[in-house]
């Protein structure tokens, strides 16, 4: 899933700004939608007239979480790794977790989110990973994958 | 994790001294923070074309022999030859290369490594125009800039960008990657591109004229055209002046600069860029150099000899001149009449017509893998893998030597490189030639 601002979300949003969300405006709810902290369900014109059918396809397509998307929303192609650990020295989490990690070796220090091993890197614990909570816009991860294994299928960012 | 033993990885020039092995049985279970190519080059030891026994080529075929045989026979070959070549090297310890260099004296005949079809050029380069350097651990320290020439890393280097250059953190430059910028300069967009600032995509074989065109810019020259080498005036100005501001700047040299037209007067062009930029800010080069251990053979050969490749003993005194006494060149022209191969495969490295040459000579091979040359050879010597079974020393590309270490037992047959060529040696030296 490309990145996505919240104005393209506005745009696939019926714009009436009617508030049954409980946000002010259209605009707003978009915002709200990209940072996770509303469901598209909250939009009830959505759903229930049939003019936006379209528009709901579309919209349901990029906020679906499929089965291998976490709610990080960060998919790993372990095939396509070389190992290279860019990853693991790039990640904020990773280089808070252990000093060595931050100066580019390898460390075995628990918390980190990948950890290279056998060749491959390896997601080792998801939760630590930024995306958790509401910090939607990290994806260094993705942009210092040379390899293009690492990918975030998720708005934002 | 509680039995992982820290090692050193040989998978490339890199020698990543951070990576943990975890053996049972005498067999490598999981391995921690190697790359793909290190994970590749030390599961070798299991790999099922491993040489566990000595060969001899008897009516067409290599037949197994007992290991006093097969050195005999070596030992044969070589000292009945006038000229041998001995070719390889670069994926031995530095022990290993000091014997194969006092070998090639004691015989009479021509030492040469694989730098001389790879990173030879930038030596010569050096003695030509100076060698401006530094070590990996400052770049990563203080380099914040990085410039990968003709050179992509994601491929022969993969931990580079990880550990040494742009991502990690180091006493200067705390921010990581926020800091600093990574510049591509390659004939196409490589994987390394994906993650870089800047890419100059320079048309193939015109590198010296765009570093031409550089120092021009930096010595407030006009450049009437409207551009260089593919690449547009404008954004050389511009290259040329943030390089000038940056803290610190590194260029990596590739081997799509020292193989491409030109070859070494390509790396001589740009070490005095390199060393012209040092008027604004501080800048070195280092090239990549993908063996293990190649840097590590010119050194020993340099102190041994002082010459850093392609040496000559077959006139009684040491001689060299690349293009004359290198390997390729000596079997192209047929200047030899045996060779002695160790950690190397010519037969598919070598362009047809060369390894064609090969073939028709007398060939000794020290190898731990089944490879098309040992298939070739009439005396296979079979070697245990430095690194992972035999200790030993070796120089990482920015030429700091590094002490390998030893967690596996080599099979029962596979001797140590360093104990098969002093045992030739010996050997030699009973046989009294010349």
């Amino acid at each position: 899933m490309p990145a996505m601002n919240a104005f393209q979300i506005y745009k696939l949003l019926p714009q009436t700004n009617c508030g049954k969300c409980g946000e002010a405006n259209c605009m707003a709810f978009a915002v709200q939608l990209l940072s996770g902290k509303k469901k598209l369900e909250a939009c009830t014109p959505l759903f229930q007239e049939p003019k936006y059918a379209d528009k709901l396809k579309q919209l349901q397509e990029i906020f679906t979480v499929t089965d291998e998307v976490k709610e990080t929303g960060l998919v790993f192609h372990e095939d396509k790794c070389t190992g290279c650990g860019n990853c693991v020295m790039v990640c904020p989490e990773d280089v808070a977790a252990s000093p060595l990690i931050a100066g580019g070796k390898g460390s075995r220090a628990d918390g980190v989110v990948f950890r290279v091993e056998n060749g491959k890197a390896k997601i080792i614990d998801l939760t630590k990973c930024r995306r958790m909570g509401t910090q939607k816009t990290c994806r260094v991860c993705e942009m210092y994958c040379g390899a293009g294994a690492i990918e975030i299928r998720s708005v934002g960012g | 994790m509680a039995n992982f033993v820290p090692t050193v990885c040989v998978g490339c020039g890199l020698l990543c001294d951070d990576i943990e092995v975890k053996v049972e049985g005498g067999k490598i279970v999981s391995t921690l923070h190697t790359c793909a190519r290190g994970e590749w080059t030390l599961r070798r030891a299991h790999s099922n074309s491993r040489l566990t026994s000595p060969l001899i080529k008897k009516n067409g075929k290599l037949v197994k022999v007992s290991f006093e045989d097969a050195l005999s026979r070596a030992a044969e070959i070589l000292s009945e030859a006038e000229r041998p070549l001995l070719w390889g090297w670069s994926s031995a310890s530095v022990e290993a290369q000091r014997l194969g260099i006092l070998l090639a004296q004691r015989l009479g005949g021509v030492i040469d490594s694989t730098s001389s079809i790879c990173h030879g050029s930038s030596i010569l380069a050096g003695r030509e125009a100076g060698f401006r350097t530094a070590t990996l651990g400052e770049v990563k320290n203080r380099a914040d800039l990085i410039v990968y020439w003709g050179s992509d890393p994601s491929h022969s280097h993969p931990r580079h960008l990880s550990r040494y250059t742009i991502i990690p953190r180091g006493i200067y430059t705390q921010m990581g990657y926020e800091q600093k910028q990574l510049v591509i300069v390659d004939v196409r967009k490589s994987r390394t591109g994906k993650v870089a600032n800047q890419i100059l995509e320079v048309e193939p074989n015109k590198d010296y004229e765009l570093i031409s065109a550089m120092r021009m810019v930096l010595k407030g020259k006009n450049i009437r055209d409207k551009e260089v080498a593919g690449i547009p005036v404008k954004v050389i100005n511009q290259v040329i002046q943030t390089w000038k501001t940056r803290q610190f700047g590194v260029i990596f040299v590739g081997l799509g600069l020292s193989m491409s037209r030109g070859k070494y007067r390509n790396i001589e062009v740009l070490y005095k860029l390199v060393q012209e930029l040092n008027d604004y800010t501080r800048f070195v080069a280092i090239p990549m150099a993908g063996h293990y251990n190649m840097v590590g053979f010119n050194h020993v050969a340099t102190w041994l000899t002082g010459h850093p490749f392609g040496i000559d003993a077959s006139r009684g005194n040491i001689y060299s001149n690349p293009g004359e006494t290198t390997g390729a060149e000596i079997i192209m022209r047929d200047e030899f009449d045996a060779m002695l191969v160790l950690a190397s495969d010519p037969i598919s490295t070598m362009p047809l017509p060369i390894a064609r040459k090969i073939t028709r000579k007398p060939l000794v091979v020290v190898d731990c893998l089944e490879t098309p040359t040992t298939k070739i050879a009439d005396v296979v010597l079979p070697a245990a893998m430095t690194g992972i079974e035999v200790e030993g020393t070796a120089y990482r590309i920015d030429s700091v030597p590094i002490r390998l270490k030893k967690f596996l037992e080599p099979p029962r047959d596979c001797k140590s490189d360093e104990e098969i060529l002093s045992l030739l040696i010996s050997k030699i030296e009973k046989l009294g030639k010349k």
